[in-house]
């Protein structure tokens, strides 16, 4: 009996939920009244633009339809999505249509492209763009790009530069990379009578920052340091000391080689080993994600002081803290550009470009040179980053003022940084942000290569047995350097 | 009911039973402890989640972790999703493998061998191998971005079918056999007779394909790209997977992960223990005989 | 006339096939057709907007000599005996002392929380056990209460010594409660009259476990057994989740390889090759498995 009154109830909730969710497509607001988050002027905002936006169509038949296969970029939920979509739609006037998968998206990329489907912008990373031009699976918009005056004017020659593959450009940008610095917990500097900016640019320099830290500390969870060696993310700017480049570089002869496998890194690496040593390096850096890393070092946590992270990053530990109610007297974090290199510049790792590439099958390339151009100007980054006006922000004698959404979406809907040259960014970056990009000049990309994930894991693993002194550092790099050949990632 | 018939004398000695408690408390303690950990997490506030260690007991309540996933990250409309699609996915399921259990049982029946192996290869199949061409089938049956699509895709399992042909074996086979003799459609036998007897089986196959299909990945990422169609486990891995290798910014503090996590698994939960009683008689798998 | 016989029986027998009509066409949709598809793939160079050509068997010639599926294929099987074996051993626990546990709420109590990990998937206990296990998680957390201070925390995933085990604890630890319920199940179909003799001889409770409930549930173990075995190389999250750099070496396995070398790189051909050899592994061990059970004859009636 029992069975059959939970059956019963069951198929009763089920119902009732397939009814909810039949409703919810006629009744727009239901959800935000449910969920109770929006404001009033915003479900006004709702739903006045999509009306404007037919109107913005019509007049505007003439560029047709662009079909887009997004991951990280644009609304953070459906309702934003829909906004977002129309925005582009008007800022365009061409008619977008954009398709979200929630996860595993190269998978799903894999079979929506194999399955026929036709889009004229897919978002990929580096590693998928090198693979997709392998696969001759993106068209060659190089004339096209030369040919605009936008995508040629405002944005860096470096930056296409940088997406030339065989003098042949297959994308445009999603964002402007930034780059990864050393970021520091000012405070706790400050507490051992350290002024961050007098640090001595060395190994040697670092190290005795991090002594001075740990012995001040009386938590025994606390290390100074950390990163993230288990992939590498984080030895750009120690790497530095001795000059040395991350990824695979490729040498006068043409052939393929990674420089932190090289006997020259292992100094670095043996400073590594001294920091696991002496219990300045947190070993939980073997094994922990970067979002581990900055929970640690976020306010709440600072169970580290010094670790590598996105220019980005820096400000939003500050700007986490903040809304934490932790003022900058007792928690801020400050960057620097790492250690100086023997010619007395420095060196830090730009990430790899996020794009939107042209498939070889898309029916309106026209259209997606468009959009390509309108994420190159300074409404376009508006929009990739502060969002949608009326949703993320409002504009209020000229002056742009984030509402509660704005405010968690954190003005990033996919370009916190926008790739247009001369964007001013209209709400300001987050306290810490200036400071950090200002190292940008020292920042440039790795070589992309097909598998860069086994390139990681190689140069992971051997580190970290070096680290451990489970291996001298000579004979790991030589494993390393054995293994990095063997698994095609390198030449020698 | 026989636990009270069982003799009086007939259990284990005081030392045995003192550490057979031991034993099942140490297990009980391992299983338990991370969820409740989980627990903890997602009813503290945004600061003291995300500092590190266990944590076994609250500093720190709020309910700030459960207002983020349904305020921000949305999860209302994915839950009902979820729900909708999976109740009736599993429903029909629960139908269709009693249909096939039953025809599993019949003695005699040609290609018996035959189609238990054309049942039993499906289970053995990598995802992998299918991939691309089952989206390319969805799409010429035009299952992509719809319920229809979320409810007919893993909407049979071997496995649920040979659970409920092992249930079925357990019925008297001469039953049927005498009903059939008197005339007895097979319909009706297999209603009338097998069904409701069965209780505990199909119990039991409608909780597994529950929790599978209530966790499903793989096949909703593929066929959903519409937002307001989104699966919970979309979001919860979405959430928990984030892509940490780009500059960009936006992730969900750790009380609303955890947050999440409990609320996708309170309706597994709540069947489970509603359930408990059946499924413990619906899981005696027996021998797949054939 | 054979044939006559045989059209008889199946015309008698016409409904109970209309009854099997849905889970075929099922099948045959979904399963069928994707996996032939799938095969023939699997001979071809696929590019990812059409234009596929055939060249034999070259996938298969390349993954057979990269020494990497090798070793993907022994650490799935390493690590998906030893998790079936902890797996099968801590359910046979559980649903033995469960059995002698009169009070109804902690039966019930105990069961529920063993069953818990079960209803999670990957992504959630992963995560979860790589906190337990992280430098500040609850293990180093205990070791120091039980070594004092100079105690120096472990970074378990990150030692490959302990890679397989943490794998096949985590994956006994998730599983064992769903075993532990099959097991149960099976315990309580056994005749109590059967015990009840025994006790009036004179055997011991414990006595009575090791020769009437164990031997009694044996086919449910073999079942088990069976049904682990069909799924050994299909484990993919739980590696996806928990494996990082330092001990990929030990836990690889083949579908995390299939993963990295064709999904990841949209190489189609050589992913489905792979994981047509994954199949074809599958069946062998899902046979070797049966043979050595004796699973057909002890059933045969």
């Amino acid at each position: 009996m029992k069975l059959r009154k939970l059956f019963t109830l069951l198929v009763f909730t089920a119902m009732l939920s397939g009814l909810l969710v039949g409703c919810k497509g006629k009744t727009e607001d239901q959800g935000s009244q449910t969920t109770g988050t929006t404001n009033e002027t915003k479900t006004e905002e709702n739903k006045k633009e999509p009306e404007e936006n037919k109107v913005a169509e019509e007049t505007n038949e003439t560029g047709g339809t662009v079909r887009i296969m997004m991951n990280v970029t644009g609304g953070k939920d459906e309702d934003e999505m829909k906004l977002f979509q129309d925005a582009l739609s008007e800022a365009t006037g061409l008619t977008i249509e954009i398709e979200k998968p929630a996860s595993d998206y190269n998978a799903v990329l894999m079979q929506k492209l194999n399955g026929g489907e036709q889009y004229d912008l897919i978002y990929i990373n580096m590693g998928d763009y090198m693979n997709l031009i392998d696969q001759e699976a993106l068209l060659d918009i190089t004339d096209r790009v030369k040919a605009s005056d936008i995508l040629t004017g405002n944005v860096d020659e470096k930056e296409w530069a940088d997406i030339t593959v065989d003098g042949k450009i297959y994308a445009g940008f999603n964002k402007k990379e930034v780059h990864r610095v050393v970021a520091l917990n000012k405070n706790m500097l400050e507490n051992v009578g350290i002024d961050y900016k007098t640090i001595d640019p060395s190994l040697d320099g670092y190290y005795q920052v991090f002594k001075k830290l740990k012995e001040a500390s009386t938590d025994p969870e606390f290390y100074p340091f950390n990163a993230i060696i288990s992939e590498t993310w984080d030895l750009q700017p120690w790497m530095a000391a001795q000059g040395l480049k991350g990824g695979v570089v490729i040498d006068s002869d043409g052939k393929k080689y990674v420089p932190f496998a090289s006997d020259e890194a292992a100094p670095v690496w043996e400073w590594f080993k001294k920091l696991y040593d002496e219990e300045l390096l947190d070993p939980a850096s073997f094994v922990d994600k970067t979002k581990d890393m900055r929970a640690k070092m976020g306010a709440a946590s600072q169970k580290n002081a010094v670790t590598v992270d996105w220019a980005a990053w820096v400000g939003l530990h500050n700007a986490n803290a903040l809304a934490g109610g932790v003022t900058p007297d007792t928690y801020e974090i400050v960057s620097l550009p790492g250690v100086k290199t023997p010619d007395g510049s420095y060196m830090l790792a730009k990430g790899g470009a996020s794009l939107f590439a042209v498939p070889a099958n898309a029916q309106n390339v026209d259209g997606a040179i468009k959009v390509l151009e309108y994420f190159a100007t300074q409404e376009g980054g508006e929009l990739l980053s502060v969002g949608i006006e009326g949703h993320d922000y409002t504009v209020e004698n000229g002056k742009y003022v984030l509402t509660e959404i704005g405010e968690a979406h954190a003005c990033d809907h996919g370009a916190p940084f926008p790739i247009y040259k001369d964007f001013k960014h209209p709400v300001g970056y987050n306290p810490g942000v200036d400071e950090a990009v200002s190292y940008g000049e020292y920042a440039s990309i790795e070589l992309p290569i097909p598998n860069e994930g086994d390139y990681k894991a190689i140069c992971g693993k051997w580190g970290i047995q070096i680290i451990k002194g489970e291996i001298s550092a000579l004979d790991g790099l030589a494993k390393m350097r054995e293994e990095l050949v063997s698994m095609g990632v390198t030449d020698k | 009911m026989w636990m009270k018939k069982k003799a009086l004398a007939n259990e284990l000695t005081g030392p045995q039973k003192f550490f057979a408690g031991l034993v099942l408390l140490i297990i009980f303690i391992i299983m338990a402890v991370p969820m409740w950990n989980a627990f903890v997490v997602s009813t503290s506030s945004l600061l003291s989640s995300t500092q590190s260690g266990i944590k076994i007991w609250w500093d720190d309540f709020s309910l700030e972790g459960y207002g983020y996933v349904f305020k921000v990250t949305k999860l209302f409309r994915p839950f009902l999703n979820s729900f909708f699609v999976t109740t009736v996915g599993v429903i029909i399921q629960v139908i269709l493998s009693a249909f096939a259990g039953y025809v599993l049982i019949q003695k005699d029946l040609p290609f018996k061998g035959a189609i238990t192996s054309f049942v039993m290869l499906t289970m053995m199949i990598p995802g992998d191998l299918t991939l691309i061409s089952v989206y390319q089938m969805n799409k010429q049956l035009h299952l992509l971005n719809s319920y229809m699509g979320l409810i007919i895709n893993g909407l049979i399992s071997g496995f649920s079918i040979l659970l409920m042909r092992n249930y079925f074996t357990s019925v008297s086979y001469s039953l049927a056999e005498s009903a059939r003799i008197d005339g007895a459609s097979e319909l009706r036998i297999f209603a009338n007779i097998y069904l409701p007897i069965s209780k505990p089986g199909l119990a039991t196959v409608f909780f597994m394909e529950y929790v599978s299909k209530w966790n499903s990945i793989m096949l909703p990422a593929t066929l959903i790209t519409d937002q307001d169609k989104y699966t919970l486990p979309l979001m919860l891995k979405a959430m928990i997977m984030q892509d940490t290798s780009t500059s960009g910014t936006a992730y969900a503090p750790q009380n609303a992960i955890m947050a999440a996590i409990i609320i996708s698994m309170a309706p597994l939960l709540l069947i489970y223990i509603f359930a408990q009683q059946y499924l413990l008689a619906g899981m005696s798998l027996g021998a797949i005989k054939e | 006339m054979k044939a006559t016989k045989v059209y008889k029986r199946i015309k008698r027998y016409r409904f109970i096939y209309l009854m099997l009509l849905p889970v075929v066409a099922y099948f045959l949709v979904f399963s069928y057709y994707p996996l032939a598809l799938g095969i023939f793939n699997s001979f071809r160079q696929v590019k990812i907007l059409g234009g596929s050509k055939f060249i034999g068997l070259e996938n298969y010639h390349n993954i057979i000599k990269n020494p990497l599926y090798l070793r993907a294929l022994s650490n799935s099987i390493i690590v998906g005996a030893g998790t079936f074996a902890l797996q099968f051993l801590w359910g046979l626990t559980i649903a033995i002392l469960l059995n002698e546990i009169k009070s109804k709420i902690v039966k019930s109590a105990i069961q529920t929380a063993t069953f818990i990990p079960y209803l999670l998937s990957w992504a959630v206990v992963g995560g979860l056990w790589i906190t337990i296990l992280s430098p500040t998680g609850m293990i180093n957390g205990f070791l120091k209460i039980i070594q004092g201070d100079s105690f120096r925390p472990i970074v378990f995933m990150s030692e490959p010594a302990f890679a397989r085990e943490i794998m096949i604890f985590t994956g006994a630890w998730k599983g064992a409660g769903y075993y532990a319920a099959l097991f149960l199940a099976a315990i309580v179909t056994i005749d109590q009259n059967i015990y009840e003799a025994a006790s009036i001889d004179g055997a011991s409770r414990w006595k009575q476990i090791i020769h009437i409930t164990i031997p009694n549930i044996a086919s449910t173990m073999k079942v088990v057994a069976l049904l682990a075995a069909m799924g050994v190389l299909r484990n993919f999250d739980q590696i996806f989740m928990m494996a990082n750099s330092s001990i990929l070496d030990k836990v690889q396995n083949l579908l995390y390889l299939i993963y990295n070398d064709g999904i990841i790189q949209f190489k189609i051909g050589p992913a489905t090759a792979a994981a047509t050899l994954v199949l074809l592994a599958t069946m062998i061990i899902s046979f070797t498995v049966r043979r050595l059970l004796r699973y057909d004859d002890s059933y045969r009636d």
